[in-house]
């Protein structure tokens, strides 16, 4: 897990989907597809009903590609396979691409959220 | 050791081994895993020396704090400018290494 530290999502969590140590043609510097959490989840309490906690726990997800030098790593981890075949090079080629893989990550890290796992992942970094 | 063998053993690294030079360099080497030693001047921030001591302990790389600020630590280095932080990737003849542990 890492935090992404500039741009748009500065402060937001994100899980390396693919690394590229060496770079490639079109981006000659160490860079990584990253799949973060663009939107957290709400606090939830006891004392809400049912489809207000539904609603306070949606996750609006990011898919990117991002430089090393604009990534803080951390200890944490989180395994997600789903994403890894969702989430590649290609999918940043095409708006509608972008979209679908999108959606993957949501219900994905939507699960996740749910099943009450990676908690440091779902809370938003005080800053 | 001391703060006299530190420099020795700096300047034996500088002259046979392969060592890089400065914040955003040492980031870099930790990043790649080539780094073997950091060495952090003594007037760095606090904040970017936990920062480094942070990617250190990821990379599992030691962390040398210099007593001594950034100035010395470029005289240090045989170099005529500043050196915040330095990172050793091959300590050649040196025996820097084999001291931390």
């Amino acid at each position: 897990v890492v935090i992404i530290l500039q741009g748009r999502y500065a402060g937001k969590k994100a899980v390396i989907v693919k690394n590229y140590d060496e770079g490639t043609k079109e981006r000659p510097y160490p860079h990584a597809i990253v799949a973060g959490i663009e939107r957290y989840p709400l606090k939830v309490s006891k004392s809400m009903n049912k489809t207000k906690v539904a609603a306070r726990s949606h996750v609006k997800p990011f898919i990117k590609v991002v430089n090393y030098a604009h990534l803080m790593p951390t200890r944490y981890s989180l395994e997600l396979e789903e994403i890894k075949s969702a989430v590649q090079s290609e999918t940043f080629q095409e708006p509608t691409q972008r979209a679908a893989a999108k959606k993957v990550v949501r219900s994905s890290l939507q699960k996740r959220y749910l099943a009450g796992k990676n908690k440091w992942f779902f809370t938003k970094l005080r800053f | 050791s001391s703060g006299e063998s530190i420099n020795s053993r700096l300047a034996l690294v500088m002259k046979s081994g392969k060592s890089s030079l400065g914040y955003k360099s040492s980031l870099k080497t930790l990043r790649s895993g080539r780094a073997k030693l950091i060495i952090i001047s003594g007037n760095t921030s606090p904040l970017r020396k936990s920062e480094i001591e942070y990617y250190a302990m990821l990379a599992k790389t030691s962390v040398h704090h210099y007593k001594g600020n950034n100035v010395d630590l470029g005289t240090a280095c045989g170099k005529y400018f500043r050196v915040g932080m330095l990172s050793v990737l091959d300590p050649g003849d040196s025996d820097i290494l084999k001291n931390e542990n």
